[in-house]
């Protein structure tokens, strides 16, 4: 594996403005990708973590999010900055995404193919035979069978499976050196899941890609990447190697979402639970988010929200606890 | 399947064929989408009942079936040992408020111009009429029972969360003391602190009020915490039937183990047998001959694409059809 820092992100912060008030979707965000890496960024539905990637992308939902601050660095060039006009130049071309739904990711009226070449006909300037030739390459990369028929084929006539794998592909089209899957698998049957991880894990290998990896399964997590970044009520509450967050997690929140996740392979007396739920993004309370369902809570968690401390070799976590 | 006495809800080669539309249905050639092909299971008082399958294996066309939201093709549904299909006026009502459901999504199996009061009140109001203070005091306790604030009845459901509609959902079920409750991926719409928290409630309210549970779901992991019954489906049929302990410890069939080893692991670095399956699962206007699991076996072999296994009884109360055993 590669070590060097293909994308940063520095103190991120996106906030919704509407007429609820202020909500603090992504609050002070940072991780680091290197290359051939995958991180994986978990949470929960409302943690900020679609809204980091779309930050990233500069895909927000403007006028309503707004990027407050921050800095987004792509092989050190800040994205934060970039003109509408400049990313367009980006996107698909360095940095891709894949998102969660197929079906919508993709236009019902245009075909696969055409949908395909669009990619390689604005970054790579292909035409005619060799556009052909490469969309066919692309498919077959992708174990789509009988690829130079589904050209033709609307994302209506493909399976779950194929409408994600044909995603995929016009994601990976012109070889870009980041990949930002949001929930890639979370639509797709187990067996089909398993298969597309596969692939996936396999293409990483063998173009060095970086994938930011975004998850509510801690399952995904274990299969798919190397590091992993907890996300709750939009910041990252702790940072590590997929193996020692297993082993031994840090923070409270971590810790009781990997005891509340039952498992195939054992039978379970009964599921450890976190009483109540995430506070909304428009109502935080101060201090440390999570304190209200905190087993651990004191009275400095409810005023102060703890600074980043690093608690072994590239472990980071957000907790008094460990201050 | 012999006849269990000890059973609350039977079901006898059930079929559900969907006439498709298409091109050839204009030339008055029928062809059929055969969702639900002949099963056969039981469910017993106080105990869970599992249906397991990627989409389209029929699943939620047996619950639609058990539900009478459907009428088979074939085949019969027996409760208390009465035809459900038979069954008219009161008898019939009767059925109905002994069978509830509970649904995948919340958020959309909740009335949102009704408040949780009115929700969870519904079923009783329609079929005992009782006076106002008794319909109050039996929502007051279904809210208590379900984990929630007796406070919550003037709420409508964009006030709850997706794991507090959840629980009024199956409050709304419980009301009429059903004896069957029908859950169709209950927890799949929800995250996953909130999981736990309704597999719990699940299990502790069927310990409480003994009812049995038909689910529904494709996680294994939700399916094994809560289960004493599993049957594995694959394209409308029955591939291994077994307890929830024989059957993820032992799976025998093919399509089982590989739907076990594509099941996530919950630590990195766990070294488990993977089966990994081709292809995609077929249609089910036009199944595959013999074993309709032959296409993406990885065990195939002559027979399985001729002859279609029957379901055998291997080890006590553990049936699989393949041609491996």
């Amino acid at each position: 594996m590669g070590d060097t820092l293909i994308l940063q992100v520095r103190d991120l912060k996106t906030y919704f403005f509407t007429k609820r008030g202020v909500g603090k979707a992504v609050d002070g965000v940072s991780f680091d990708l290197r290359r051939g890496e995958t991180l994986g960024l978990v949470g929960e539905s409302g943690c900020g973590k679609s809204m980091t990637c779309l930050s990233v992308m500069r895909l927000h939902p403007g006028p309503a999010a707004r990027i407050l601050s921050g800095q987004v660095l792509l092989h050190g060039e800040e994205l934060l900055q970039k003109t509408e006009k400049e990313m367009r130049k980006l996107r698909g071309k360095h940095i891709a995404m894949i998102l969660q739904d197929p079906m919508t990711a993709l236009n019902p009226v245009f075909t696969i193919g055409n949908q395909l070449a669009e990619p390689l006909r604005i970054h790579q300037k292909l035409r005619g035979h060799r556009l052909l030739q490469r969309a066919i390459e692309l498919l077959r990369m992708l174990q789509i069978p009988a690829a130079e028929s589904r050209l033709k084929s609307f994302p209506h006539q493909f399976s779950g499976g194929m409408r994600q794998r044909a995603v995929s592909s016009i994601a990976l089209s012109c070889d870009p050196e980041v990949i930002v899957a949001d929930e890639p698998t979370t639509s797709l049957d187990v067996t089909i899941q398993a298969a597309f991880l596969e692939l996936l894990k396999e293409i990483q290998r063998r173009s060095n890609l970086a994938i930011l990896f975004v998850t509510h399964d801690f399952g995904v997590v274990a299969r798919m990447c190397d590091r992993v970044a907890v996300m709750y009520a939009g910041k990252i509450i702790e940072t590590a190697d997929t193996q020692r967050l297993f082993s031994t997690p840090a923070h409270p929140y971590t810790e009781a979402l990997l005891k509340s996740v039952p498992e195939v392979n054992v039978q379970i007396d009964r599921l450890y639970t976190i009483e109540g739920q995430p506070p909304s993004i428009y109502d935080l309370p101060a201090g440390c988010p999570f304190a209200p369902r905190c087993p651990y809570v004191e009275d400095r968690c409810r005023q102060e929200f703890p600074p980043v401390k690093q608690v072994a070799n590239s472990h980071t976590v957000s907790c008094w606890r460990h201050v | 399947m012999n006849g269990h006495s000890d059973s609350l809800l039977q079901v006898r080669g059930l079929k559900k064929h969907f006439a498709a539309r298409g091109l050839l249905s204009l030339l008055s050639v029928r062809t059929w989408v055969r969702a639900v092909d002949g099963i056969s299971f039981y469910v017993r008082p106080g105990e869970t009942f599992s249906l397991v399958g990627e989409s389209g294996c029929g699943k939620t066309t047996t619950a639609k079936l058990l539900l009478l939201l459907e009428q088979p093709t074939a085949g019969n549904i027996y409760f208390d040992g009465q035809d459900i299909n038979q069954l008219k006026g009161s008898e019939l009502r009767r059925y109905r408020s002994l069978v509830q459901a509970v649904f995948q999504d919340p958020w959309s199996s909740l009335n949102p111009r009704m408040r949780a009061s009115s929700i969870i009140a519904e079923p009783l109001v329609v079929n005992h009429k009782p006076p106002k203070q008794e319909v109050q005091r039996r929502v007051e306790q279904l809210l208590m029972d379900v984990g929630l604030e007796p406070a919550a009845a003037a709420n409508y459901p964009h006030e709850f969360s997706g794991g507090q509609r959840q629980r009024v959902a199956v409050a709304r079920a419980l009301a009429l003391n059903p004896r069957l409750i029908v859950l169709d991926e209950p927890v799949s719409a929800l995250d996953v602190s909130i999981r736990a928290q309704i597999m719990n409630l699940l299990r502790d309210l069927q310990r409480k009020y003994g009812m049995s549970y038909f689910l529904i779901a494709h996680n294994l992991a939700t399916v094994r915490y809560l289960s004493h019954q599993v049957a594995v489906m694959y394209l409308g049929l029955i591939v291994e039937q077994a307890t929830s302990e024989e059957l993820f410890t032992k799976p025998l069939h093919p399509y089982t183990k590989a739907l076990i080893s594509a099941a996530l692991p919950t630590q990195p670095g766990v070294q488990q047998e993977r089966i990994l399956l081709s292809g995609e699962v077929p249609s089910a206007t036009h199944p595959p001959s013999g074993c309709r699991f032959h296409t993406r076996c990885p065990f195939v072999f002559d027979r399985c694409a001729v002859e279609a296994p029957q379901l055998r009884e291997l080890a006590p109360g553990h049936t699989v059809a393949c041609h491996l055993y």
